[in-house]
């Protein structure tokens, strides 16, 4: 059960607390009408069924005040591009019927060019009183790339139109030269201009319930109320940020491109600060390069708020409030995490953006297992898989001579969860960035697409061991079929870095593809036999992980979706749970013997004697000697506390055995198992791609009293140690 | 039968029929007869619903100076709605399933509920539960492709290796899911025989039987839940049966399914699925007979009782439906109607949420311990609570006095729900019933904006326990003016259920471009399949073919979109000449929905589905008008009383007996009426009259 953690009333309000939360669902309900008018005047699938869009209200502040979206990230995507509008226009000149397109990642706001969004500024009496803004991803934007994705753009210039926040609509009419500039440089122009129609319609809706809410509530009460509920969400900000032990946290993690020739490896590091209520997140990278995954203020912004709402503030009410006590620190120009044109984006928020999730997860989880309320320890996590197949495809239709484009989604939602305290990681889960969109049936992709689908199972043991286990990934394949050649972009952003566990849980597989040539499907298909991952057979094409591709009709595309990392020392999950994993065929066996040292009976229940015994002996295998103490009883352990601090020491979170000051690291006074990635992880039956240079390694640091894994880390080879938390607050208790 | 003015003036025999409601908490009959309607409640019996039912029918029967065999033997109908079938879903507690599925796609069952299933809170974005362990289902070598052509030939001998491990293992029931076999079903029918072969005994589901469309997902899980609920759904049947028969029932015995129709039993038998959602629903069929005999078209329906508040909106007298339902996130297909449910009833509980701000329910205090004011041991402030103390509710005079409330109690949980903001009484009060009424406002607001359709156009039918006390608070909000409060309120489903025809509706995929040449024979072969499989189902259910009465739609879109648009269809052959026709007509049919500019011009049609709605009439029964007599009602007051009105404001209002009110008397609000099983609310500025079937009309004043 979720424990809850909230603030107390305020007893002393000088407003009327009723009417104020009643204000507060009607802003939601403003945002989400939009949002309900966007999808039923759509045409564009990427809209209708992905559901990629959001809405936001704002004030004349330009600050939030209501939003809905089915893609989180968005979150930042609004504010930014009211920013730009009014940088580039004079408030006098704004009119009622004014709507504004912003597309630019660099100036106004989107997370990559395909985002396309309408701004409109909102009137009551003639007076400004906030703005409307609508935002979906279009299925085109011209450019070198399909839909926006511009794998081999080397400049922002050659990704597609971009959009800094100028007039295309004034008194409610399309400006006629827009309106042909646009349809002119675009792939797919009536459905363009359709969906930028579509989203006025939804912004208009906005301004219409506006306008009827003000009505009833008096615009000095309406503002009164926005100011109200966005120090509503601010409170319950600060304490659950107060909860979080003062100090320093750190995590790094790295952007994988190999598009360029060279198979890079771009440090991004995230340092997180609380003090008090107060939270700083900065985040430094290498120079930028000319591939499309830099990072931009928008990805940064909208992923790492994205993020904190995930893991600390799941229930708070959207506006304006919640980044009152949060500082985003993106660092200087030009670097992978804060670019600047020339730089290519549009990947930012998959190659830039799903490594801020690690990141933001990994410094949150090390302050939340360390907090002295078990509700916000409660809420420890691994980092899930960010690995994500990404393919745009075109060709022609052998039989009716018709140019056919593919963008198959459902392999890019099909990944490993992370694991919770409350349970294992999702199988299958869909990372924060990519959240609308779900999978769609095997007969509706193989009705639209020209794919015969192979299989789509759970890939067993790929998500990382742990008290909870981390969701494991999908692996599926699909043959092209009745299309001679087809040809496009490919691309997967990570195959090489495990995403890590938790509390001593351990790393996760990442994520791998393959297009394979003359397979065996025929000969078995002919033997009344279809393909599985083992027999399917044929050559693999020897490719980089980012390209330009071209394949043949019968090819088959063969993916398989890395894990989530797990959460706390797989020595001590249930043995129950282990058993039934194998049973289902969710973990393997010999994943269960050497890595959970979970012996089966013949009816497949968990020995319990066998068990135990199997476990000490791998302690002692840790350790080269017989544990010297003995772990807590299992009550008394909580999956995510690796590591406590009593006083000013280091505790092991499994038996309490002093692991040094707080002032230095507690790795030193583990014992260390170091091994390279791929090697680690192939060990297991599991996978990261194997690198040449910049070797990445898995590091386990064991109690050296108990033998339990405290934490395992991933970190490149020649990196000495990990830091630690640097805990400068007084932690109130030992819990 | 048809006409405006269904039922009135008809002959009427002297046979019986009778509705029955298995809700939760409740089980609720009507039972019709010579011209007037009784009813009956009973608490529901959840190890054996059968009981529930006599009991509820034995009231009914003492209401009419009857004994139960008496009244059953004269009895010519019985239909039942049943909640066993939501139950035994909702709750995962049902028939272990052997799964056959196509080789490679046995994980369908852990993915299909979506890969996100949360917006933001990790914690709730968690694997879906196992309706059945991984190791019973078991992959089959067989593969058919879009077209239906076979490209892997059924392993037989692999499948029924598969089958005879699964029996071994334990499996009670089967499943068979196997890619496009809505298309060819070929493989699926061939599994059948092989179980048959290996279990004669057991009951089998084919995917392509129970949803023939072309949504994987979907199948399977209909496929898998209707093998799942049928050991609960036939015993319900036979101990309903048997019960009935040794009460001296020789009627006819039929069901109510979530499409809002009747169904014979021998169709429940096979599909016991198609009672899924059935509950709510006959509150629907009821409230669209009740419209159709009013001249009304456009309705919002709303039914709250003490858990939860479902509501729908009715256009042109049709009721919305769905295709696709979810339980606990897993997608079903199944056309039912479409109702939305939301946390909020008389049970639900006031607190404080995490940001330190009042909020009303989800969670509730359900019947037990129930609210404060029962004296059941609940603590914490309900909405029922709430009502007592605003005066709405009178303590001692609680559901015709057979329960009696603990106002000194409602009373103190209200204020220490308001000691969280430093608020009396009254402004706790208030806090309580006003978040209640915006949450419902809410789900109205959804269930008719977001459709396109406003909800000032409609009238409101409010029913259930608890909403005539909320109906004209919630209506204000969306300046909603008219609202009707039927006669038996608190029994409206039951009352539904008794009155509704036979009904199936089918469906089969066509996927194809409209004007493609192939299009004339697909539509073709489905209508025929459909045709048989009703002509089938209905003789099985003792209808003759010349009762039923069959009603053609399809569905249209344009290549690629995401949603389609229903078309209704001749039931002459069906041409080019009409395909043609059709494709030319839908961009104006498109932009009449979606405004101006928005048709895809030169996009090709596709036709996606072609459905069937079956109906036949059922023995319904006259109700008999009453002469408008009474003009005022001033004789039926028999109090006045303070009572809170919205907004926190005191006024005293006069407490009028239900039973008094004649027909055709008006009364100004404020003013409260205590019907048996319910409370009216009249708010000031609100008036309320009662018609010639003694149903409520509260309507809004104007200046």
């Amino acid at each position: 059960m979720t424990k809850t953690h909230s603030v107390k009333p305020d007893k002393q309000a000088t407003y009327d607390v009723l009417k104020a939360e009643v204000h507060r669902k009607a802003m939601d309900e403003i945002a989400r009408e939009m949002g309900i008018t966007l999808v039923r005047t759509s045409g564009s699938p990427v809209v209708t069924e992905a559901k990629d869009l959001s809405c936001a209200v704002l004030d004349e502040k330009v600050e939030q005040i209501g939003f809905a979206t089915y893609v989180g990230t968005h979150i930042s995507t609004s504010f930014l591009g009211v920013e730009a509008v009014l940088r580039n226009y004079n408030l006098e000149d704004l009119a009622e019927g004014d709507a504004f397109v912003v597309n630019d990642p660099h100036t106004s706001g989107a997370l990559h060019e395909g985002d396309v969004g309408v701004i409109m500024p909102y009137f009551y009496d003639a007076e400004l009183v906030g703005w409307g803004y609508v935002n979906e991803h279009s299925l085109d934007i011209g450019g070198s790339g399909v839909s926006g994705f511009a794998a081999s753009a080397r400049d922002c210039f050659s990704e597609g139109l971009r959009f800094p926040g100028i007039r295309f609509m004034q008194k409610g009419k399309f400006n006629r030269e827009w309106e042909l500039f646009i349809s002119n440089n675009v792939r797919a122009p009536s459905a363009v201009l359709n969906d930028m129609r579509s989203m006025v319609a939804a912004v208009n809706t906005g301004q219409r319930r506006l306008s009827a809410l003000i009505n009833r509530m008096g615009l000095k009460q309406h503002r009164e109320f926005c100011e109200v509920n966005k120090g509503l969400s601010e409170r319950l900000v600060r304490q659950r940020i107060a909860a979080l032990p003062d100090g320093r946290y750190t995590s790094k993690d790295w952007i994988e491109f190999d598009g360029l020739g060279e198979a890079m490896l771009l440090e991004l590091v995230c340092v997180m600060e609380v003090a008090g209520n107060e939270l700083k997140l900065s985040f430094s990278g290498e120079t930028q390069i000319t591939g499309p995954v830099n990072g931009t203020l928008p990805v940064v912004l909208g992923q790492t708020m994205n993020t904190l709402q995930c893991v600390l503030l799941w229930d708070v009410p959207v506006n304006h409030g919640l980044w009152q006590p949060i500082t985003i620190d993106v660092g200087p120009p030009g670097t992978v995490v804060n670019s600047t044109p020339p730089a290519p984006v549009s990947f930012a928020h998959v190659g830039a953006g799903m490594r801020i999730d690690k990141l933001v997860r990994d410094v949150l989880t090390q302050a939340i297992s360390l907090s002295s309320d078990p509700a916000i320890r409660e809420r420890a996590c691994s980092q899930p898989c960010e690995g994500i197949f990404i393919t745009t495809l075109s060709g022609v239709d052998n039989r009716t001579g018709h140019p056919v484009v593919i963008f198959p989604v459902s392999p890019t939602v099909g990944l490993g969860g992370p694991a919770q305290t409350l349970g294992d990681g999702q199988d299958t889960y869909s990372n924060t960035c990519n959240l609308g969109i779900g999978m769609a049936p095997v007969e509706v992709d193989e009705s639209t697409t020209p794919v015969l689908i192979l299989w789509r199972q759970i890939q067993a043991s790929s998500g990382g061991a742990g008290i909870s286990r981390g969701g494991n990934g999908m692996t599926t394949a699909f043959q092209i079929t009745g299309i001679r050649e087809m040809s496009g972009t490919v691309s997967n952003n990570g195959a090489e870095v495990p995403p890590r566990g938790a509390g001593g849980g351990w790393s996760g597989s990442t994520t791998q593809y393959q297009i394979r040539s003359q397979t065996k499907l025929a000969e078995l298909v002919a033997n009344g036999k279809l393909p599985q991952p083992d027999t399917l057979g044929g050559t693999v094409k020897d490719l980089p992980a980012n390209t330009t591709v071209t394949v043949k009709e019968g090819d088959v595309f063969f993916v398989t979706n890395g894990g989530g990392g797990g959460l706390g020392d797989p020595l001590l999950r249930d043995a129950t749970s282990v058993a039934r994993d194998v049973v289902d065929g969710y973990v393997h066996q010999a994943v269960a013997q050497d890595v959970y040292g979970v012996v089966l009976s013949e009816a497949g229940e968990a020995d319990h004697a066998a068990t135990e015994t199997r476990r000490s002996e791998i302690r002692q295998q840790r350790l080269g000697r017989a544990p010297s103490r003995p772990i807590h009883t299992q009550g008394n352990i909580e999956a995510g506390v690796g590591v406590r601090i009593h006083k000013d020491t280091w505790l092991c979170g499994y038996c309490e055995h002093e692991l040094g000051s707080v002032s230095d690291n507690y790795r030193s006074s583990c014992l260390e198992r170091k091994g390279i990635a791929s090697e680690t992880l192939s060990a297991l039956g599991m996978y990261a791609r194997a690198r040449d240079l910049k070797r990445l390694v898995i590091s386990d640091y064991f109690c050296p009293e108990c033998g339990s894994c405290v934490r395992s880390d991933v970190s490149l080879e020649n990196e000495i140690i990990v830091s630690a938390p640097e805990v400068s607050g007084v932690i109130s208790e030992v819990h | 039968m048809s006409g405006d003015r269904a039922g009135i003036g008809e002959d009427m025999s002297d046979r019986h029929l009778i509705g029955v409601d298995v809700g939760g908490t409740h089980t609720d009959v009507c039972v019709s007869c010579a011209g007037t309607l009784v009813r009956g409640k009973a608490l529901t019996t959840h190890d054996d619903y059968s009981l529930g039912v006599i009991g509820a029918i034995e009231v009914a029967a003492n209401e009419l100076g009857k004994d139960i065999s008496s009244l059953l033997l004269e009895t010519e109908a019985l239909i039942s709605g049943t909640t066993v079938v939501t139950n035994a879903l909702t709750e995962l507690n049902g028939a272990k399933v052997g799964v056959l599925i196509t080789r490679g796609f046995k994980d369908t069952f852990r993915f299909a509920g979506g890969a996100r299933r949360a917006l933001y809170d990790d914690h709730l974005q968690d694997n879906p539960p196992d309706v059945v362990p991984r190791s019973f289902i078991k992959e089959v070598d067989e593969r058919i492709i879009n077209g239906g052509s076979v490209l892997v030939t059924l392993d037989e001998d692999g499948l029924r290796q598969s089958v005879r491990e699964l029996h071994a293992g334990g499996a009670e029931t089967f499943a068979v899911c196997f890619l496009w076999s809505f298309y060819n079903p070929l493989h699926e029918k061939r599994a059948a025989e092989i179980i048959q072969e290996e279990c004669p005994e057991a009951f089998v589901t084919l995917s392509s039987d129970i949803y023939p469309v072309g949504r994987d997902h979907e199948r399977f899980f209909s496929a898998l839940f209707n093998s799942f609920c049928q050991p609960s759904a036939v015993r319900l049947l036979d101990t309903l049966a048997e019960r009935l028969k040794a009460n001296g029932f020789a009627g006819h015995l039929s069901f109510f399914s979530g499409a809002g129709g009747a169904i014979p039993r021998e169709l429940v038998e096979r599909f016991p699925l198609l009672l899924l959602a059935s509950g709510p629903a006959g509150g629907v069929t009821g409230a669209i007979t009740l419209a159709k005999r009013m001249g009304l078209k456009d309705i919002l329906v709303g039914d709250m009782g003490g858990t939860s508040f479902d509501t729908t909106l009715v256009m042109d007298l049709q009721p919305i439906l769905r295709s696709k339902i979810d339980i606990s996130n897993m997608p079903l297909g199944l056309t039912t109607i479409d109702i939305l449910s939301i946390g909020a009833g008389g049970g639900s509980l006031a607190g404080v949420d995490n940001r330190g701000v009042p909020k009303v329910g989800p969670q509730s205090a359900g019947s037990m311990p129930g609210p404060v004011c029962y004296g059941r041991g609940g603590s914490t402030a309900t909405v029922t609570d709430a009502a007592v103390v605003a005066g709405y509710i009178d303590p001692s005079n609680y559901l015709h006095g057979r329960v009696s409330l603990d106002l000194q109690a409602a009373i103190n949980a209200v204020e220490d729900f308001g000691a969280n903001f430093g608020w009396d009484a009254d402004q706790s009060i208030n806090a309580i019933l006003e978040l209640t009424a915006t949450n419902m406002a809410d789900a109205l607001r959804a269930v008719t904006i977001e459709r396109g359709q406003d909800p000032r156009e409609c009238t409101m039918f409010a029913y259930g326990g608890t909403l005539p006390m909320f109906a004209a608070s919630i209506c204000s909000r969306l300046e909603i003016e008219h609202v009707v409060i039927p006669r038996h309120s608190s029994v409206f489903c039951a009352y539904g259920v008794m009155i509704a025809k036979f009904l199936r509706r089918y469906s089969r995929s066509v996927q194809k471009p409209l004007l493609d040449s192939d299009v004339i024979a697909e539509v073709a072969r489905v209508r025929n399949e459909m045709i048989n499989q009703a002509s089938e189902e209905a003789s099985a259910g003792g209808i003759p073919d010349s009762d039923c009465n069959l009603s053609w739609s399809t569905e249209l879109k344009f290549q690629d979109q995401g949603f389609e648009i229903a078309v209704p269809l001749s039931d002459k052959v069906f041409s080019f000449e009409d395909a043609r026709t059709l494709a030319a007509a839908f961009p104006a049919r498109y932009e009449e929905i979606y405004g101006k500019g928005t048709a895809w011009e030169g996009s090709t049609v596709v036709l996606v589905n072609v459905n069937l709605t079956m109906e036949a009439e059922r023995p319904v029964p006259s109700i008999n008008a009453v002469e408008l007599s009474g003009s005022n009602a001033d004789n039926a007051v028999k109090a006045q009383r303070e009572i809170l009105l919205p907004g926190g404001n005191r006024a005293r209002a006069s407490i009028y007996d239900g039973a008094g009110i004649q027909p055709g008397a008006a009364i100004a609000g404020p003013a409260i009426i205590d019907e048996d099983d319910t409370t009216l609310v009249v708010l000031p500025g609100w008036s309320c009259r009662r018609d010639e079937f003694l149903n409520y009309i509260m309507e809004k004043d104007h200046d």
